[in-house]
Order: C-alpha cells, then structure tokens, then sequence
C-alpha cells in the first residue's frame, strides 16, 4: 500500500505545437485533498486531462498506485481506479439519472447504487428523469455519484462548484468532505473559500508550471496561498 | 495591370516546357492535349477545394454542362467550334450561378453529397430524359459539322494543341493573379475561418458563390474543350464514378498551388495510361491511389517542391 | 386516377421504404456516432446482394444466400473499421469523406475483378402474389416489409434496453465521458459499424430479387441512401424512418405519374426540404471524439 497514491514528474504537454505544461511534478498522497488552484488558462485542466488518459504526454513519467500509467487510454485509467470529472459537466442528457448509473456500474461491476448515492439523496428521487433537465448542482452530483461507482481510490474534480448556487456548494463541500474520509481527492478549484476548508495540500499554477506548493494546514486555512496567484 | 504582366513569366515557362515536350516527343501529342484541357478542370477544382476548402463530389457534372452545349450546339444549331465554346462557358457560368446560392450556403458534407446527387442527376438527363436531344448512350456526334476557325483552323490536332496551350496558358495567369490579390487571400481565409471571415465584415457566402461559379466555368470549359477534341460526347463524361478523378489529381498535383493541377494532371493521366493496360477496373485504380496520395503523399507533387524550394531560400527565424 | 392503380403503387412504395431504411441506417448511426459520412457504406449493400447470387447459384437457397450475405457484409464492415475506419477519426470531415469514397471504389473495383461486369440475376424466393386491398403484391415483397418493420423495432429495442445501446447513444454525444467511466468506447463503436454494414448487407440481399445487380448497383443506391439520410436528418433514426417511408412513396407513386419522376423526385424532396432545413427534418447537432461542429 503505498502512501504516494500519485506521482506525476516532469510531464510536458503540448496541443498540436502548442506547449501547455512544461515539466509539473505533483505528488498525491493517499487519503488526502489536493487542491490546485490558479487562474484560467494556466494549464490545470491539462494536467488533469493528461493524468486521466485523454491527452497525450510529450515527456514525463505517471504513477498511479505504483504502476506507470503514462500512455494508457482513458478507461483503462478509469479501470484501474481514477476517476475524471470534466469541467463542463456535461451528463448523458439523452439517458435517464438511472441510465447515467448503469453506464458507470457496467464497466465497474459496481452496482451499490446505495454507497454511491449517500451524500446525495436528491437523486433517488429523480431517478427516472432525463438527465439533460437536471440543474447543475444536480448534475454535478450525479457526475460525483457515477464516478463514485466502483468504489475508485482517486477522483480528480475539475471546478467542480463553479457555477452552483452558495446553498449547493455547502452541500458538495459537506459531500467532499465525507467522501475524503474514504477516498482520495484532487480538485481544481477556483474557490479558494472552499479550497481552505477542505484541503491538506495546495498546488499553485502558473503558466503550466508549478509555482507554489503549500502543505502547512494553517496557512491553507488561512488562504496564505492566494498571494501566490 | 502591372502584377498581370509581371505574372507572365511561371505560366510562360510551364506552357513552355508542354511544347517543348510536344517538339521532342511528337507521338504523345494527344497525351499533352488531354493534359492541358484537364488542367483547366483540374484548376477548377484546386479553386474549390484547394483555397476555399469545399468538396465537391459533382465536378463532372458542370463538366458535362460545358461538354454537352457545346456539343448540342455543334451538332444542331451553328458550326464554329469558337462559338460553341463560348456556349459552353455560358452555360458554366449560368449553372454556377443558378445553383450557387443554394449550394453555397450548405454545409461541407452536405455540399459535398448535394453536387453528387447533382451530378447523377446530370447523368440522368443526358442519358435518358433529355435522349431525343443527346442520343443518349450512343454518344452525341459532330465532327463533321464543325467549321474552320480563323487563324488557325483548330480543328487539325495539331493546331488544336496549341489553342488548348494558350487557352491554358490565359487561365494560369489568371489564376496567379487571383492567387496573389486580396480576392485569392480572402478564398484561403475562408477555407481558414469562416466564421471569423464574417466577423471581420466580409461575406463568405459571396465568396463561396465566386469561388463555385468560377469552378464551375473552369470545369464546363474544360469539358468544351474536351467536346472539340474528341469530336463527339457521352454520359460517361458525367458519372458519379468519376468525381474522385479530378479530386485526386488535384491532391497529387498540391491543392492550393498555382501550378499544382499541371502536375496533378500529367501524373493522374500518366498513371491512367500506364495503368489502364493492365487493370480492367478504373474505380480499383482510382480507390487506391487516392487512398495512397491522401495518406502518403498529401502535399502533392508540386506541394511538397515548393515546400523544399521555400526551406532552402527562407531561413526560419 | 385509378384508384387501383394508386393502392399499388403505395403498397409498392414501402418495399422500396423498406430497403431504404436498412440501407440509410447505418450511415445514419455512423454520422450520428462518429461523425463520419460513411460513402463505402454501399459496399455492403452490393457484396450482400452479390454473395447472396453466389450462393443461390450454388446452393438454390435463397434465405442460405441472405444470411452469408449478411454475415460477409457484417464481417467486411468490422475489417474496414478496424483497420481504416479508427485510423481517420477526429479528422476533418471532408477528408474521411474522401477517403471512405475511395474505399467504395476499390470495392467496386474488387467485385468486377471477382464477378465481372455482367448483371447477376437473383430470382425471387417465392412468387406467389397476394391480394391486398383489391390489389395484387407479390409476398416476396410483403416480407421485405415485415423484415425491415422487424429490424427497425429489434435496433430501437437495442438502442434503449440494452445496456450497448445506451452506451452507445451516451457516445454519440460525449464520447469522452463513456470513457471515463471504463467503458472502452472503441469497442462500442465497432460493434455499431458492424450492425450498420450488416444492415446495409441484409438491404443488398433483400433486394436483390427487386434490381438487377451489377457492379454499380451500389452508386444510385449510394445517391438514394444519402438523400434519405439527408432529408431525415444526418443522426436521427426516427429521421431516416420517416424518410425512407416519405421517399419510398415519392419514388412508387411519382414514378407512376411520369416515369423519370421515381429517379428525379427523391433528388427534389431532398433539395426542397434543405432550402428550408438545412439539417434536414430531424437533424442532430453533435459532438464527437472533442471536435466541434
């Protein structure tokens, strides 16, 4: 059981000729929050793109509990136990909530539909509604509850609140919590409020670089990192 | 003006080095005419596809437009070949223009499948509707009625070469001059970012319009040229089979160059030739070299010349 | 107008609807799923009709004849899409138009290597003629009818009870999500080429009985095919349904009022209809494999 759940060195990526990320090195360990943070355009989404198998690295290694997952597809990554929630959250609108679970048990095997949708009973009421009328709070949680399934050691979130009602993120931060007791997590945020409440780490990105890495508990709670941005 | 003039020199040297090749190698005469009156098509095309980025799977449609007046106007209403080429061009440009703004404003894939439809269609009336008129599959003959030409009676081949040669000669400074004025800058932006072309002010359909019409024209006259030459014309002209032809000697010549479609002509004819003696299916052949140019050979031959050409004089900062 | 007459021609209609539809789906889902215009579509058409007069020839069974032809359609459509098809997704439209019209032509090519140029005549499995309506059909083409109604049901069933089928509707739009949720999208893919050649090949075998197969049959029904997936709208099943059952009657009865109208007609609906619509009358607007529209 290794305590360093990821490890990410030196990775360079590049759309077409477009250089995004010049050699990160991020460590996740297992159990806690990371939070990266940084303003738009800096090359988070990337790095999370890359990690999640739909980019293809120019150099750099990626190990994911051990194991050199760099140039593996997408759902070879998610099979292995890392989840990917875009930013867009986009939900298979034409499916149904329930269709959207059955997609994410298929390949899992995972059909405890119970653990998954814990933190977020709303959506056991909305089961047989088309996914494309949920709200973005509700699809946000939909999106978390059919990553849930297969019970993943890492999520990596991107922005995940971004968009949503106060009320909404309460919940969600409430529901990260919880989950971060049992899994691991990784999420881009632009809400530093947020980001101090949750995280145990914090990543600071500029330019497609690492700036700044932050792992005093206070000084997160503080927000000393936004300094940084 | 002055561009026009200072442009005389590639095409001079390209029309050139044909007759040179004719006076060295008298046999393949006929070889060099076919090439030079599908440069012209091909040229077409390259304006479609090469700088404004639109497939079309109906080129041998207008084709068999400027074919067909030509030919119908030979056989039934007049007797000179000048005059019936005229028609044919006419009837190009009205084609364009009558189509165009429906065509224009589809979408690429649409735009695409729409002028193959177009193109079966055209089959349809030439072979079947339209029989009375066109003889349908038998062919549509007229040599005989044809009249001399003044200067130079082009109805000896050998004459006729050299009009095609001019003819070719006139549409390639042409061409190069649109290539180099903003009208040829505006056909790439296009191809480039359409959208962004609209946010900047102009209109791309106008352009697309021009840019059809004038493919058009190019392709009917080419086929006009094709009707003189052979003396008589067919359905098979028009086929659908035959659209990948001159999209593939567009490829192989180098989509967007100016003197891209003179290669792609010669090695397309040259490869038909060399081929046709040993393979019984011309869609095998065709299939598999654009199968080939698409993935291998994607500049083209004049494309990847230029390129070279440019690496060696222009040094990268 | 005979009122005979016009029955006729309508019942005659559907079987014509009938091939249309398993010929169009495919290129249908093949848009819709992978945004890509399948031009070598017919290709399946044309071995299912070929190999099903093989095999009668050698065999007498018609229905023997129909399923090779299905099976060696469905297998030639899973070797294109492996070994070309995966090779030029997320290009750029046109180029995978071009490249896939060249695939058409060499298999063009093949079958006048293999079976020459001359029509291959199938002949019917039965001839015996029914009385609809007053009318006189022949239930050979009944059972094209009822075949198509029947496949058309079993893809709309497997398209929204099977577990694939949402898969693959979830792909058509967000190809990257099924992913993500371990689900090896190219699999499903495949598996949906595979349907839609298959399709095309049970269309080739239908009907050839109907035509007269030759090595060009592929290229009108090509025409045909794209006109009826145009107008329906590129993506959308119930689009080419309603299509085909528009065209197949537009081309039976036109084809009454003046002959040249059942090659004509389908070609004017199809441009009427995009001078209004554009995308058709059921188009999708979609995302694939992260490029845009």
């Amino acid at each position: 059981m290794n305590t360093k759940l990821l490890v990410v060195e030196n990775l360079e990526v590049s759309y077409e000729k477009l250089k995004a990320l010049f050699g990160v090195s991020i460590e996740i360990n297992r159990g806690e929050v990371l939070a990266i943070v940084g303003r738009n355009g800096m090359g988070k989404s990337t790095l999370f793109r890359a990690i999640a198998g739909f980019l293809k690295e120019d150099s750099g290694s990626i190990v994911f509990n051990g194991k050199d997952i760099r140039g593996m597809k997408a759902y070879q990554v998610a099979r292995l136990g890392l989840k990917y929630i875009p930013q867009d959250k986009q939900v298979f609108s034409d499916l149904k909530v329930r269709e959207n679970l059955e997609l994410g048990s298929y390949a899992t095997k995972d059909y405890d539909w119970d653990t998954a949708l814990k933190y977020f009973p709303k959506l056991k009421d909305i089961l047989d509604r088309k996914s494309g009328s949920l709200s973005g709070g509700e699809r946000q949680m939909l999106l978390i509850a059919r990553a849930l399934l297969g019970k993943p050691e890492l999520i990596l979130m991107d922005e995940p609140t971004e968009g949503l009602a106060p009320h909404v993120i309460s919940e969600l931060t409430y529901a990260f919590k919880e989950i971060s007791k049992y899994i691991t997590l990784a999420i881009i945020e632009q809400n530093l409020p947020m980001v101090g409440e949750i995280a145990d780490q914090v990543y600071c990105m500029k330019e497609g670089k690492i700036s700044n890495k932050i792992t005093d508990k206070q000084e997160i709670r503080d927000l000393g990192f936004e300094r940084f941005l | 003006m002055k561009e026009l003039f200072k442009g005389i020199w590639g095409p001079l040297l390209a029309v050139s080095v044909l007759v040179a090749v004719r006076l060295l190698i008298p046999a393949k005469m006929n070889f060099l005419t076919e090439v030079s009156i599908f440069a012209i098509y091909v040229i077409g095309c390259n304006l479609l596809y090469g700088y404004l980025g639109m497939v079309s799977f109906g080129q041998p449609f207008y084709l068999t437009v400027g074919a067909y007046s030509t030919g119908i106007y030979l056989a039934y209403i007049g007797t000179s070949p000048l005059i019936s080429l005229g028609v044919g061009i006419g009837a190009g440009l009205l084609v364009g223009l009558i189509l165009g703004p429906f065509f224009v404003r589809l979408r690429g894939d649409y735009f695409a499948l729409v002028n193959l439809a177009i193109c079966a269609i055209g089959v349809f009336i030439v072979e079947k509707l339209l029989l009375p008129i066109t003889r349908g599959d038998d062919g549509l003959w007229y040599r005989a009625r044809m009249a001399d030409t003044p200067l130079l009676d082009i109805r000896q081949s050998g004459n006729f070469f050299y009009f095609v040669l001019f003819s070719l000669f006139i549409v390639l400074i042409l061409f190069r001059y649109m290539d180099r004025s903003t009208l040829g800058a505006s056909f790439r932006a296009v191809k480039g970012n359409e959208r962004k072309m609209r946010f900047l002010g102009y209109s791309a359909f106008k352009l697309k319009l021009a840019g059809f019409t004038l493919a058009s024209m190019l392709a009917s006259f080419s086929g006009s040229l094709f009707a003189i030459n052979f003396g008589f014309v067919n359905p098979n002209l028009g086929t659908p089979g035959r659209a990948a032809d001159v999209l593939v000697a567009t490829l192989m010549g180098g989509a967007g160059t100016v003197y891209g479609p003179l290669f792609g002509s010669f090695a397309f004819l040259g490869f038909r030739d060399i081929v046709s003696s040993y393979t019984i299916s011309w869609e095998l052949f065709v299939g598999i070299l654009t199968i080939v140019v698409l993935f291998k050979f994607n500049k083209g031959i004049w494309g990847n010349i230029e390129a070279i050409i440019s690496n060696k004089f222009y040094k990268k900062p | 107008m005979d009122k005979e007459l016009l029955i006729s021609a309508v019942l005659f209609g559907f079987s014509v609807s009938a091939i249309l539809l398993l010929v169009s789906l495919g290129i249908s889902i093949g848009f819709g799923l992978m945004r890509i215009i399948n031009m070598e579509q017919m290709i399946y058409y044309t071995f299912g009709a070929y190999i099903t007069f093989t095999v009668v020839t050698y065999f007498g069974s018609f229905w023997l004849g129909l399923a090779c032809g299905v099976i060696i359609a469905a297998l030639l459509g899973f070797i294109v899409e492996r070994l070309l098809l995966r090779r030029i997704y997320g290009q750029e439209l046109m180029f995978t138009m071009v490249v896939t019209f060249s695939v058409f032509l060499i298999g063009i090519g093949i079958i006048q290597y293999v079976w020459g140029l001359a029509p291959k005549p199938v002949s019917s499995p039965t001839d015996t003629i029914l009385s609809i309506f007053g009318v006189s059909m022949p239930l050979y083409r009944v059972i094209v009818i009822a075949i198509a109604a029947l496949v058309y049901i079993l893809l709309q069933l497997l398209l929204n009870k099977t577990i694939i089928g949402k898969a693959l509707r979830a792909g058509i739009g967000d190809p990257d999500n099924v992913q993500g949720l371990g689900i090896n999208i190219s699999k499903i893919i495949t598996f949906t080429f595979v349907v839609a050649s298959g399709l095309a090949g049970l269309g080739g075998a239908l009907n050839a009985p109907l035509i007269m197969t030759g090595p060009y049959m592929g290229f009108d029904m090509l025409l045909f095919a794209f006109v009826t997936v145009i107008l329906g709208g590129l993506g959308s099943i119930k689009g080419t349904l309603v299509s085909a059952l528009i065209l197949g009657q537009v081309i039976s009865v036109g084809g009454m009022v003046w002959a040249p109208l059942s090659y004509l007609a389908p070609f004017l609906v199809m441009f009427f209809v995009i001078l209004i619509k554009p995308t058709g009358l059921y188009g999708v607007v979609g995302k694939a494999f992260g490029f845009e529209e």
